[in-house]
């Protein structure tokens, strides 16, 4: 295997203070990645910084071999907690969109997947659920065969069994020489799919080993190693 | 461009409306209706512009550092060619706009019927030297549209880093307003001291290798009053000059801060 991601000494800091002190990882390839732990321990600012997001952060971020620029933005696929699409877009006219953007979007099968989570073409954004609007985000993200799938909070603010959905168009939408880094403080959700997991507390490196390993070395389920590590 | 075209053309179409009324009215003589045609017309290009104005930053703001920055900035495109592709798409309505502004002021001649009376104003104002003023108008707006692009990115680019990020929008305001009044010293300065530009003569325009500021002293002196008013006064064309490098200068440098200061929130 080879290490897809490979971050050394990262350091951001926001006006409040640092966010990343100094974090060292690699990720390799064809794995699904947990990355785990408390709101504002620097998650999705690290994810930023990977996909090409935030320019000003001290330290080497390398993907593929690429430090984030047009190259790393050709093999990562981005799903941001935030909705980026304009609220009148229709569905089919955002798969369209995505065509145009990316040469590795398959667009057969973003309609398919469309058809299987009851979404139609033709239905607009703002008339679409919170969960529709999730789904048909990942939907776009997970229709690119890319490199690196980078996947902020996938599951915040879906109900449980939309959470299912959403995994199943996860795990049945990345191929095996593609890596999916996942963060989620639904750890007991989720954890059945991690092969790694990635801890971070207080912009700090806690964890990052095999989700395997670690259930080994301590005895206890991902979801119950959280809750002792990050108990207030 | 997809946005702008929901918002733009409204009031395109709302000048040509009053345009079409005031044609009406004029042809039926509702001298009310044409009078206030008339003044609609003169000032119909300034809402044109505005909104135009408004969607261009509105655009470059939230495309680049909005949610849909989330989207743009992830494409696998360099922040040159993105910058450029907005570049690109706000001269366009921007120009558009300016092309309604000026068919407004038309159509309100028109309207009032004093389209008979412009080249009589033209002559006494320009003399032969209408048509290449026009010319040198055209190009140094064009060039100038360019300069105040450049500021605006400039200035929006770098309100969206670290030490400005929390309040963005006012700092915005703040670098475009520095920025600006920093360009127009310079153009100020160009036209003034570089030794090159266009003399209007009582036969046309010549170019000239004086300074405008020379030309102005030793030029209130010589005005005698019989010729057109512009007979005899240069105009530096380094003004453009000054134009274009501060444009180039301040999109490289908002390229630079896109690549390695900014932030989307």
């Amino acid at each position: 295997m080879s290490s897809l991601l490979e971050i050394r000494n990262l350091f951001k800091s926001y006006d409040r203070g640092p966010v990343l002190k100094g974090i060292s990882l690699n990720v390799e390839s064809g794995r699904i990645v947990g990355v785990v732990g408390p709101n504002g321990c620097g998650k999705t600012t690290m994810f930023k910084i990977i996909a090409g997001l935030i320019g000003d952060y001290q330290g080497t971020v390398l993907i593929d071999g690429n430090p984030p620029g047009v190259k790393s933005k050709e093999i990562i696929s981005f799903l941001p907690e935030k909705t980026y699409l304009d609220e009148g877009i229709k569905a089919g006219t955002a798969i369209s969109m995505f065509a145009d953007f990316y040469k590795d979007f398959d667009r057969q099968k973003a309609l398919e997947m469309l058809k299987r989570f009851n979404l139609e073409p033709g239905m607009k954004l703002k008339s679409m659920s919170k969960g529709m609007q999730e789904k048909l985000q990942l939907i776009l993200v997970m229709s690119r065969a890319a490199k690196l799938y980078i996947l902020d909070e996938p599951l915040s603010g879906i109900d449980p069994a939309a959470r299912d959905n959403i995994l199943d168009i996860i795990l049945n939408n990345y191929s095996e020489n593609s890596t999916v880094m996942l963060s989620t403080h639904l750890i007991h959700d989720v954890e059945r799919i991690f092969d790694d997991i990635i801890m971070i507390g207080n912009g700090t490196l806690l964890v990052a080993e095999s989700a395997d390993a670690l259930r080994e070395r301590t005895g206890k389920s991902l979801d119950q190693y959280f809750r002792e590590v990050f108990r207030c | 461009m997809k946005a702008g075209a929901r918002m733009i053309p409204i009031s395109y179409l709302a000048t040509a409306a009053v345009f079409l009324v005031g044609l009406i009215a004029r042809s039926l003589k509702i001298h009310q209706v044409t009078t206030a045609t008339t003044i609609l017309l003169f000032f119909a290009g300034i809402p044109c512009i505005i909104i135009t104005l408004i969607y261009v930053i509105m655009r470059f703001h939230k495309g680049m550092f909005g949610n849909e920055g989330y989207l743009t900035q992830t494409l696998p495109v360099g922040k040159g060619q993105l910058l450029l592709s907005k570049l690109i798409s706000s001269y366009i309505w921007m120009v558009a706009s300016a092309a309604v502004f000026v068919a407004a002021w038309a159509g309100a001649m028109v309207v009032s019927n004093n389209l008979n009376i412009m080249p009589d104003i033209i002559d006494f104002v320009f003399g032969n030297s209408f048509a290449p003023l026009v010319i040198f108008i055209v190009v140094s707006s064009a060039v100038q549209l360019f300069a105040f692009l450049g500021e605006l990115y400039f200035a929006i680019s770098l309100a969206n880093t670290r030490q400005f990020l929390k309040n963005n929008v006012v700092f915005s305001v703040v670098f475009f307003f520095v920025t600006n009044f920093a360009v127009s010293l310079l153009e100020l300065a160009a036209m003034l001291l570089i030794p090159l530009g266009i003399k209007f003569t009582e036969t046309g325009v010549v170019w000239t290798t004086k300074t405008m500021l020379g030309d102005l002293i030793f030029n209130m002196e010589a005005f005698t009053g019989n010729q057109p008013l512009l007979s005899g006064i240069s105009i530096g064309v380094g003004s453009c000059f000054a134009d274009l490098a501060a444009g180039i200068g301040l999109l490289l440098a908002a390229v630079w801060l896109l690549n390695h200061k900014t932030s989307v929130k």
